[in-house]
């Protein structure tokens, strides 16, 4: 397994070049596109199991020896967040195709997707700050060409705004690196860990954690970074918005997890009151958001800056228990966001529209793709016993065995308003009459819309597996010494 | 910049900006250089050139495939990485010695046809960007040519 | 399989299937959706033997779900829940059976039985779950299907309202409640209701909190003041909806939960004074909101509030009589109420309107409604034969001797002789209005009404009979669900052995009885007089707080005052976006920073500053100002230009001629390119910056500036260990085989990022290309606006 460890960046970015050269054979480009995508979930899969067991791989790049080379490592963390980077794109591409057919940019579409995936993959498997930064380059400039797919002017302003802001968080990236390198002098993730544990806390190395938050929090948009979200979600092209919110926002997410666990463990217990302010002040915003909204889509958006202030919530407990129901709720949001947003898509397909004014009686028109809304509502509203429900209960039990009692009740009260809006939401898009009339959509988008909602039902009633999962994942990042050995130890 | 000495001078100052930039290319192992600066020179001698020629339409002489030319800039690259895998760790980089006849021994390392696949990319990136802009503007100036 | 997984379960199963069925053969809807309470009746039964074999304890079921969390599906069957299992399923019955004459041939069949199904499973699980995470699950799913029965005829606004507000706030109390669970459940280690009942001394475990939080999740269920107003709005819903959930078995699991907690919380010093209040004013505000409603089914609603309240009163008082009062009156209640909203249903059926002041003299033209009606008001008022008789006059005696605490003992009799009273009236004013009295004024019912075909009437027939029957012959439950209900509640292993008769003897309950009856007749002779003290009293109050505006208030300050804050911030306008994102960050920072202990010695000395350097350093900080500042296109590319140059000579000054030369040839490229992009790009006019905005950008850039300036100062003076470069500058030539470190590192030792960085590169000439060459769609396709 250690030797196959590039394949999750080699697979799809051999693809994507391969894609690039084909363009002008559509349906060979479409066919190679989507085996690739299969053969990378399986392969993920794959990398699930393996790591399942606890070892964690290794491979290093050019044999260069820890901690000078570029150092990939997976363990259960990488695994799941691989699997979930591959089952969702492969979806949201296939969803693509069910309207991209027509479109004559559609020949780089496969190409950027391809690309867009390899960084995200790429940012997973990386053991390397430095290379964390390069895949976080590849993800951006990927995501920069699909976010303005369509070259509109509402979509190119968003992927201005995406880019600048995210540029800005790259320089501070490239601030910190040089920041950490001077005062610890490597980049490797273990060595790294080694080194900050042997210097102790000290003032400077805690501000350099809080610049990689507030960098990290720009990609998993986090206050005070969240604010490109939502016209993101919204404005892009429907599987672009899914996979942003699926996938993007968790690499994000995957890093503060690495920082808190891993790099900076004592900078961050330093950090944790202002870390926990900082999630629930992206719990309070994501909900209020929400309400006065009349799109659909910018009501998802709104949602998940609440619900990743939930995950960073879960972070900042900085406990087992709080890792394990971060854990837990990164894969059932994952899924949930990226199968709500892909069924507004659908909602659009049918209707023409995602105004929610416009919208009415999805109930009567379209009962099957209205029954897949319903069924993320009330996951994303924490209704038992479907996996978002789940997810939130183990995030309080975290908190109050922490003693948290404040933070978590504020994180509770928020509940009722993911309550309100998420029903009345479902309320103004299913009910009543009127709204347009529903056209016909391809089955494809049904049937990815339904792959990835199905996980809603899966990781509810299935609750064990994914907790269980969740504990051994927590269990093995939370000592971070089983990581620093693997690399240590590594051939 | 019609200037007949420009015009004479500027292909030669080309071919000298070529040729330094593949020998920047070729011993970068060595000496400052590599396969990033190098492409980064060459392209900017080809815009001065075309540049000197005609400001508006002097791209039309360069308007090569060159998307092709970077996909197979970053393949060539992608399998040097993969070459190495073969013997287990991606990119390794391995050392051939050939015995060339007159010229004599040379090493060849196997991270040199990966700056080779940099430096495609890099000139046929600015290369694609330059000439897709000046493409734009002829589009927009006077319709498709 | 054991019946009690079939119980509950079986719903469930039904649910699901309905609404897939009804679309294809509506005809059996109905019959399919009959079998869901069928079925759970007959497992009830076979659970029922069970018990009783098991000489009655409690029989406990439970299958494993995430043992890591401690979490399992676990059945609690007792007294108490399988009382309530016959309650739930009995009545469901009824309702599938009313139901199928009550709604329209046209109507969405599927989903209406499936929800109702969905809700009796959930009820069924409230009653039986044994785990609190069980219960709470189930108790959650109470509140969601409740939200889509309510909202069944989802064309009509005041649907969404009612089910809006009934979600949130039954839900919202259901989300405090899994606080107080989890709360409850940290401090005892258990979370099994069963072991919680056998524990001695929780009560003095749980905090406040807890124990407010769980009464919480009971009051906004069960409708308690000031969380009853969802109550009304939920009449929304088709009136064998309202005669379910809403007046026999989801507001009553708030009662269900005081029953089951009440072994567990009783000794609560709380107890007494929130249950008691709580259940007092209710019983209070219930009666008297009833006398100011003029549609029927608000009458009962709020007649429904009123009676919850003296059920959670006596649970209040606790004690053996107390519970043995509620838990008959429990019965009695839904029998009678939900007869009465059934009537109310065929009133609306077959005349058109609810409204008291269109109906009138309809005994004459519904007779058979008239009398069923009529019985099943008496056995609420509490007149004889009716089990509700029984029931009021247990509960008047126990008042005299009330439980709990002992200060006010003495105002108890009055307060529920009122309530006796205002019930009483509340139930002539709803016979009155629409069987007696003539119709106020011109207007008349849409419809004249005349009475239903027989299966109409039947469900309603049966429940009166069983309300008849609880009075009659009380035996008939009294050892068989009664007594070990009761026995369940009071807990600790008593055994009650007792014997109900109507007729007491002349005694303090029945004096009280008859006051009721006589001063209720009174008030309803003189009914002017009381709308007329009622209504000067809501004149009064027209403009104070109450429940109802608290929570339109609470809607509307999140709907419409919050987001006005928010927007000022997120308002899409990328300046704003970059300003916010840097300053926000810098101020954390720094106060961050300044909370610190940095210790002596941390700036660096700046040895080893060369004239030359700090030049350089100079000239590229005026040129970027420059390139801030100048005002055309030209300039500006130049002066960043000239920062890039200047950079490249810090290289050349620090002697790393690679980096340099790396510098020079990337300045030259995108100045090359920004020329080219700002030749195709057009001309835009740029508007010149207000004093006060250029003042706070360059107050942000000075301070920003001063902030990374410090924080690079210390970086730099901080190098504590070996780096890495070492490493790289030894092993350059025996193992990389180069002679350049700076080659080596980029193609060999990180090669991977150089790979990463070129498909950056490549990306970005597929994106410019993709955008300018291919001339595609400005529209989503499919999505198009």
């Amino acid at each position: 397994m250690s030797m196959l460890l590039p394949v999750p960046v080699l697979l799809p970015l051999s693809t994507a070049i391969a894609l690039l050269l084909v363009r002008n054979h559509q349906k060979l480009q479409e066919r190679l596109s989507i085996v690739s995508l299969a053969v990378n979930l399986a392969f993920a899969l794959l990398l699930l199991t393996a790591t399942a067991g606890g070892e964690i791989f290794i491979h290093r790049m050019g044999m260069w020896p820890f901690p000078f080379g570029i150092i990939l490592a997976a363990d259960r963390l990488t695994g799941t967040m691989v699997v979930l980077a591959a089952a969702i794109v492969a979806a949201c591409a296939v969803f693509a195709q069910g309207y991209l057919s027509k479109n004559q940019r559609r020949e780089v579409f496969h190409p950027l997707i391809h690309f867009q995936l390899m960084g995200i993959q790429g940012a997973f498997m990386t053991g390397d700050l430095f290379n964390l930064f390069v895949f976080f380059e590849v993800m951006l400039i990927s995501t920069y060409a699909l976010l303005a797919f369509y070259y509109n002017l509402d979509q190119l302003e968003v992927a201005l705004k995406y880019t600048f802001l995210n540029i800005l968080a790259s320089a501070l990236f490239l601030v910190g690196i040089s920041f950490l390198y001077s005062q610890v002098g490597t980049v490797n993730m273990a060595d790294l860990s080694v080194k900050i544990r042997e210097i102790g806390p000290q003032p400077l190395m805690v501000i350099t954690a809080f610049i990689f938050l507030f960098v990290f929090s720009m990609k998993a948009a986090l206050f005070p970074m969240h604010l490109w979200l939502p016209s993101a979600h919204s404005i892009s092209p429907t599987h672009i918005g899914a996979v942003l919110a699926g996938v993007l926002v968790k690499v994000g997410i995957y890093s503060i997890i690495r920082c808190a666990t891993l790099i900076f463990i004592g900078p961050f217990e330093k950090l944790q009151t202002v870390l926990m302010g900082i999630a629930l002040v992206t719990i309070v915003w994501g909900a209020l958001g929400t309400l006065p909204q009349r799109s659909l889509k910018r009501i998802l958006a709104y949602s998940t800056i609440n619900q990743l202030g939930y995950i960073a919530f879960g972070i900042s407990l900085l406990s087992p228990l709080g890792m394990t129901a971060a854990i837990f709720y990164i894969v059932s949001h994952a899924f949930l966001k990226s199968s709500m947003l892909l069924g507004a898509g659908l909602n659009q397909m049918l209707t023409g529209t995602v105004d929610l004014d416009e919208m009415g009686g999805m109930m009567a028109k379209a009962p099957y793709a209205s029954a897949l809304m319903l069924v993320g509502f009330l996951s994303l509203a924490g209704i038992p016993p479907l996996s978002g429900f789940f997810a939130k209960l183990f995030l309080l039990q975290a908190g109050f065995t922490q003693g948290a009692y404040l933070a978590t009740g504020l994180a509770l009260l928020m509940g009722v308003i993911s309550l309100y809006y998420n029903f009345t939401t479902y309320q103004r898009m299913a009910w009543g009459t009127g709204g347009n009339e529903a056209r016909e959509a391809p089955a494809i988008m049904y049937s990815s819309v339904t792959f990835l909602a199905s996980f809603a039902v899966i990781f509810g009633f299935g609750v064990a597996w994914l907790y269980e999962w969740s504990q051994l994942v927590a269990y093995q990042i939370t000592r971070p010494e089983l990581y620093i050995n693997a690399m240590r130890n590594a051939l | 910049m019609h200037s007949l000495i420009l015009r004479t001078i500027a292909p030669i100052v080309l071919h000298l900006t070529l040729i330094f930039s593949l020998f920047l290319l070729l011993y970068g192992h060595n000496q400052p250089g590599g396969g990033f600066i190098a492409g980064l020179m060459t392209a900017v001698g080809i815009v001065l050139q075309w540049v000197t020629f005609d400001a508006n339409d002097g791209w039309h002489r360069y308007n090569w495939p060159w998307d092709r030319i970077f996909c197979y800039g970053l393949a060539l690259s992608t399998c040097v990485g993969l070459f190495g895998l073969l013997s287990g760790y991606f990119l390794k980089s391995s050392a051939y010695e050939f015995v060339i006849p007159f010229i004599g021994e040379i090493e060849v390392l196997t991270a040199f046809f990966f700056d080779i696949g940099v430096y495609a990319v890099v000139v046929a990136v600015l290369m694609s960007i330059l000439t897709t802009f000046c493409d734009r503007r002829a589009t927009i100036r006077g319709g498709p040519k | 399989m054991d019946p009690i997984f079939i119980a509950v379960f079986f719903p469930f199963a039904v649910a699901v299937a309905v609404p897939y069925f009804a679309n294809r053969y509506r005809a059996i809807a109905a019959w399919m959706a009959i079998l869901a309470p069928a079925v759970s009746l007959w497992a009830l039964v076979l659970l029922y033997g069970e018990w009783s074999a098991a000489g009655r304890g409690a029989l406990l079921y439970s299958f494993s779900w995430v043992p890591s969390a401690g979490l399992d599906v676990s059945f609690l069957v007792d007294g108490l829940s399988i009382m309530w299992g016959f309650l739930v399923a009995g009545v469901a019955f009824l309702i599938v059976l009313y139901s199928n004459s009550y709604l329209h041939e046209h109507e969405d069949m599927g989903r209406y039985y499936g929800w109702l199904t969905a809700f009796m499973g959930s009820m069924m699980g409230v009653v039986f779950a044994d785990h609190l995470l069980t219960l709470f699950i189930f108790w959650e799913l109470t509140s969601v299907t409740s939200f889509f029965l309510i909202g069944f005829w989802s064309d009509r606004k005041a649907a969404l309202y009612g089910s809006q507000k009934a979600l949130l706030i039954t839900g919202g109390g259901g989300l405090a409640m899994l606080a107080g669970f989890l709360l409850l459940g940290q401090a005892t280690g258990e979370w099994h209701l069963s072991k919680l009942i056998a524990m001695s001394g929780v009560a003095g475990k749980v905090s406040l909190a807890a124990f407010v939080l769980i009464i919480l999740g009971a009051a906004t269920k069960s409708a308690q003041w000031p969380f009853h107003i969802w109550l009304p709005n939920a009449m929304e819903a088709p009136t064998p909806i309202s005669a379910f959930l809403h007046s026999a078995t989801m507001v009553k699991a708030g009662i269900y939960l005081l029953s089951r907690f009440y072994p567990i919380l009783g000794e609560h010093p709380a107890w007494g004074y929130v249950v008691i209040g709580l259940g007092m004013t209710t019983m209070i505000a219930g009666g008297l909101l009833s006398l100011r409603a003029y549609d029927l089914k608000a009458i009962l609603a709020y007649g429904t509030i009123s009676q919850l309240g003296l059920i959670v009163t006596f649970l209040g008082f606790g004690g053996r009589e107390a519970i043995i009062g509620s838990t008959l009156h429990l019965y009695n209640h839904a029998a009678a109420k939900a007869a009465m909203f059934m009537v109310v249903g065929i009133i609306d059926h077959e005349t058109g309107t609810r409204d008291i002041r269109l109906l009138g003299h309809l005994a004459r033209r519904m007779p058979r409604a008239h009398i069923l009606a009529v019985l099943a008001a008496i056995s609420l008022i509490g007149i004889p034969p009716m089990g509700g008789f029984l029931t009021k006059e247990m509960l008047y005696g126990v008042s005299i001797h009330p439980g709990g605490p002992g200060e006010w003992a003495a105002f108890w009799p009055w307060i529920t002789l009122a309530a006796g009273i205002i019930t009483a009236l509340y139930h002539l004013r709803f016979l009155g209005g629409a069987f007696w009295t003539p119709a106020e004024g011109t207007e008349i019912s849409p419809k004249p009404g005349h009475d239903p075909p027989s299966t109409f009437l039947s469900a309603p027939a049966i429940l009166v009979a069983l309300a008849v029957a609880f009075g009659v012959a009380p035996g008939l439950i009294e050892n068989t669900f009664v007594a070990p209900a009761a026995e369940a509640t009071l807990g600790g292993g008593v055994r009650l052995d007792f014997h109900l008769t109507l007729w007491h003897g002349i005694n303090q309950p029945l004096v009280m009885s008859i006051i009721t009856v006589t001063t209720a007749g009174f008030l309803y002779w003189k009914l002017d007089w009381v709308s007329a003290v009622l209504n000067g009293a809501a004149e009064l109050w027209k403009n104070g707080p109450g429940p109802n505006k608290a929570y339109d208030g609470a809607i509307f300050i999140l709907k419409e005052r919050t987001w006005p804050i928010l927007l000022s911030l997120q308002d899409g306008n990328l300046r704003r976006y970059l300003r916010w994102s840097m300053v926000v960050p810098a101020l954390l920072l720094l106060g961050v920073g300044l909370s610190m202990d940095w210790g002596e010695g941390i700036w660096p000395a700046f040895q080893g500053t060369t004239f030359i350097g700090a030049s350089i350093c100079l000239l590229i900080s005026i040129s970027a100002m420059g390139t801030a500042l100048f005002p055309g296109r030209l300039p500006a590319i130049l002066a960043l230009g000239t920062a890039g140059y200047g950079i490249a000579s810090l290289y050349i000054v620090m002697k790393a001629p690679d980096l340099a030369l790396t510098q020079i040839m990337i300045e030259s490229a995108s100045i090359i390119l920004f020329l080219l992009a700002f030749w195709v790009l057009p001309e835009i006019k740029i508007i010149p910056k207000s004093a006060s905005r250029r003042a706070r950008d360059w107050g942000i850039a000075i301070f920003l500036g001063v902030l990374s300036a410090a924080g690079m100062a210390l970086a730099m003076n901080s190098h504590n260990l070996r780096t890495i470069a070492d490493y790289f500058i030894r092993t350059t030539k025996p193992i990389a085989g180069f002679r350049n470190v700076v080659n080596a590192i980029i193609v060999d030792y990180r090669g991977y990022d150089t790979l990463g960085e070129i498909t950056v590169l490549v990306i970005s000439g597929v994106a410019i290309y993709a955008m300018l060459r291919i001339v595609g769609t400005m529209q989503e396709d499919g999505e198009g606006h």
